[in-house]
């Protein structure tokens, strides 16, 4: 098992390398673009090439980088060009606002849409017909409408939440549950259309089969057959549905953040990328990248546990 | 199967003690939210909402516009312009002098300044901070060009010594270029993010989160604080504007610009409203007026068409709901070069326009123009003014961080832009002089030699204005640039807090005052 772990994390550290190669070069093509915006309307040749050579961008695209590795493997991921502010502190601060909301919003997806699905799936009926509509609901209503609608009522009118901002948890929690109350219903209602659908239809397949059928004739309980076969092993392919998501509510993360005027890494990444700001773009992509790798990880780790046919040895 | 409801019985027994919890913690905390109602003038706390955050805090870095209000409450500026006149007032230097030729300023600064770290303001400052500016590469270098030398001749007195009089050195004493910084930190890291200024706010790290929220204390020892009423000055970062809106109905800030269709929604009785009339030109800039590359564009025929062809009024009222004022030059309303005649040169003619364009012989010539962030709500109207007088109108899509090398790259004949105001001598050479960004393929002729030759030897503002007014008639007449509206904004300010100016000042804590 220790051999794979450190298998699969050596392939993410390659996939990291390559990819942010990729970028760098990508990036590249537009260092003389980027100092041109930093130094603004005023900028001369002079001034742009004092500019370009002060960043280090006059220098070989690859010594460049090699210079960022080098860097990288001393924990050091550079400073914004724009701001000075240090990358590795801002983005590890931004990526704890937005895992702030995803991660709470992730666990009340996941019970929201377990619940659902399985009470869909074994009850049927009218159970199965109000459990697809609110999938359905989920899906049609937009997410931004939502949010809006949610801030205008709850924050605006009620003055119950607030309308923006987020308070870090170490803070004050009051503060901080109160700050993504609205965006984390926000994406459980989206996330849930989503998993909530998953979860009934491989718990109909599940309960369609024959082990089923032999445990009901063995006088099984229901709950038990459900609970502790059927869910078990529907819950690999959810599982895989559950890193998804996780990865899409990153990208979700960056409208909920403009709505709610959080710090969050997605708009962190949208306004380095709108500015070409080549550091801060850097340790978002090692970031992302990494944490992407380190989700899929975990995810065949957890399907490994659930499901031994999945297990790698 | 009554296990099955047990476990239900259970689950939903779970469930709604959790919703319980929630809504419980929830409701106890909205009880202790430090959400403000709007009428936080009375705690003297001011939350503003702006656009843009600061890039840099770095006294040689510092950017105009909106991110002024906080490296603008941080540092003290020379100079400053007053509210609702614009006037160039007093501010760190008490009194400012030319010689005769403009070749040496001389400014006297206040005495009994300190920075927020206790140590004197003295010129000895304002020669390091002034010296770093124009040596270190950044967005201020290029406002030093023009100076050969700074001395701190006595413990109050700056000598600015020049190569040629720069008409646009002293207006810009009041923003950036006018940043006094402490000396003895100014080579520290901590410079670019907290720095030591002798301001009249000093900024609170740990409860500012950069990029999205800056807090900024009072300090009690300014030398002006009573220009500051407030203790505390919050400045949000809100990009979108409904957050905006949302935070400003919610109490959450204090003050804040609201678009102007979500200006009906506003509760009357709890915000006052103040209209600036003019914060940016928007305009079609012409880049090759020689026509050498665009031959079209030479004739001053085809750039009157063009003027000519642009629905200034319908693209003020459809896309940019009535805020703002249409307009045939760039000059700021607010300034002394503006003239309101010259607004009538170019009414809305497509036919006069298309006979303009038939009579120079260059009907169905199409144009190339970078298509930017700025342009995209605008183009379908200019690409159909051009189509109204025969020319076309190709739009090339150009990413955010590039739009600026489009514009400078000599691969477009036009540009469209919305450029901020600076001062007049500022926009006259930033539109007009041969190295102006709005000029990139240095235009000039005789006649704009001759009135630059004016402006920048005469000292005297005053005596240099017909010339400004010339060049600025002139430029109308030859249609340089299709200038289309000046755009708008407007403030809203809850109870308790009011609005100073009307546009004229730069974004500082000063156009807030309590009601």
């Amino acid at each position: 098992m220790l051999a794979y772990i450190s298998r699969r994390l050596a392939a993410g550290l390659v996939l990291a390398l390559l990819v942010t190669l990729i970028t760098f070069l990508m990036l590249s093509l537009s260092f003389q673009d980027v100092v041109r915006t930093i130094l603004g309307q005023s900028a001369t040749p002079e001034s742009v090439d004092a500019m370009t050579k002060q960043l280090g961008y006059d220098r070989p695209v690859l010594v460049q980088y090699g210079d960022w590795l080098l860097h990288l493997f001393r924990g050091d991921l550079g400073s914004s060009v724009y701001t000075s502010l240090p990358v590795a502190s801002s983005v590890l601060q931004r990526l704890g606002v937005t895992l702030s909301i995803i991660v709470p919003a992730l666990i009340i997806t996941v019970l929201l849409s377990t619940f659902l699905g399985v009470w869909a799936a074994s009850r049927g009926g009218i159970a199965d017909r109000v459990a697809q509509g609110l999938s359905l609901v989920g899906y049609i209503v937009p997410g931004l409408l939502l949010a809006i609608a949610l801030v205008y009522v709850l924050a605006v009118r009620a003055k119950l939440l607030p309308a923006t901002g987020y308070t870090p948890l170490a803070e004050n929690p009051g503060a901080w549950l109160r700050s993504i109350a609205i965006p984390v219903v926000v994406l459980v209602i989206g996330g849930v259309a989503n998993m909530a659908a998953q979860v009934r239809g491989r718990m109909i397949d599940e309960l369609r089969r024959d082990y089923v059928r032999t445990l009901r004739t063995r006088g099984i309980s229901t709950t038990s057959i459900v609970v502790r076969h059927a869910l078990r092993n529907a819950a690999s392919p959810a599982l895989t549905v559950l890193s998804l998501e996780f990865i899409q509510m990153f990208g979700s993360a960056l409208i909920i953040e403009n709505v709610f005027a959080l710090p969050g890494y997605g708009s962190y990444a949208f306004n380095a990328s709108l500015q070409g700001d080549i550091p801060v773009i850097m340790g978002i992509t090692i970031f992302g990248v990494l944490l992407v790798t380190v989700v899929n990880l975990g995810t065949d780790l957890a399907n490994g546990w659930l499901n031994p046919k999945a297990r790698v040895h | 199967m009554s296990s099955t409801a047990t476990r239900g019985r259970a689950l939903r027994s779970v469930a709604f003690l959790a919703a319980t919890a929630t809504a419980t913690a929830l409701a106890l905390t909205a009880c202790s939210s430090d959400a403000q109602e709007p009428t936080a003038a009375a705690a003297h706390n001011l939350a503003l909402a702006v656009v843009t955050p600061p890039n840099s805090l770095d006294p040689a870095q510092l950017a105009d516009g909106q991110q002024m209000f906080v490296w603008g409450s941080v540092f003290d500026t020379l100079l400053y312009k007053e509210n609702k006149t614009g006037e160039l007032k007093p501010n760190a230097a008490e009194s400012w002098e030319y010689n005769e030729d403009g070749t040496q300023l001389t400014l006297k600064l206040r005495k009994g300044m300190t920075f927020s770290n206790g140590r004197p303001v003295t010129a000895k400052a304002v020669e390091a901070t002034m010296r770093r500016t124009m040596t270190t590469p950044g967005v201020l270098k290029i406002k030093y060009s023009a100076v050969k030398s700074v001395t701190a001749v006595d413990d109050s007195t700056v000598l600015v010594e020049f190569t040629r009089f720069d008409p646009q050195f002293v207006p810009n004493l009041t923003l950036g270029a006018g940043a006094i910084g402490d000396p003895d930190t100014l080579a520290d890291k901590r410079t670019a993010t907290d720095p030591i200024g002798s301001g009249p706010y000093t900024l609170d790290t740990a409860a500012t989160v950069p990029g999205s929220k800056y807090v900024l204390k009072k300090r009690n020892d300014y030398w002006n604080a009573s220009a500051y009423p407030f203790t505390t000055l919050t400045v949000r970062v809100l990009q979108d504007p409904t957050a905006s809106f949302n935070a400003l109905q919610a109490g959450e800030i204090n003050a804040g610009t609201v678009q102007a269709q979500l200006l009906g929604r506003l509760d009357k009785n709890a915000f006052s409203t103040t209209r600036i009339e003019a914060q940016a030109v928007m305009y079609v800039d012409i880049l090759d007026r020689k026509g050498e590359k665009w031959p079209a564009l030479g004739d001053v025929r085809v750039r009157q068409a063009i003027n000519y062809a642009i629905d200034r009024e319908g693209i003020l009222k459809g896309l940019l709901q009535g805020n703002g004022k249409v307009t045939n030059q760039i000059f700021s309303p607010y300034g002394k070069v503006y003239d309101a005649s010259l607004d009538s040169t170019y009414p809305h003619d497509a036919a006069r326009g298309k006979e303009l364009v038939r009579e120079a012989g260059y009907a169905g010539t199409t144009f190339k123009i970078p298509s930017t962030f700025l342009s995209t709500s605008f183009e379908a109207s200019i690409s159909q003014a051009f189509k109204d007088i025969g020319l076309g109108l190709e739009w090339v899509s150009v990413p955010p961080q590039q739009a600026q090398t489009a514009h400078l790259s000599g691969d477009y004949p036009l540009s469209f832009q919305i450029t901020g105001f600076n001062s007049d001598p500022g926009d006259a050479n930033l539109h007009f002089g041969p190295d102006g960004f709005a000029n990139p393929r240095h235009y000039k002729d005789a006649t704009t030699d001759g009135l630059f030759g004016t402006i920048n030897t005469t000292v005297d503002f005053d005596k240099a204005l017909p010339a400004y007014k010339q060049l600025n008639e002139y430029a109308v007449k030859q249609a340089f640039e299709a200038p289309i509206v000046f755009t708008g904004g407007t403030w809203a300010t809850a109870k308790g807090i009011t609005m100073l100016d009307d546009g004229k000042a730069p974004s500082t804590a000063r156009l807030f005052g309590l009601a």
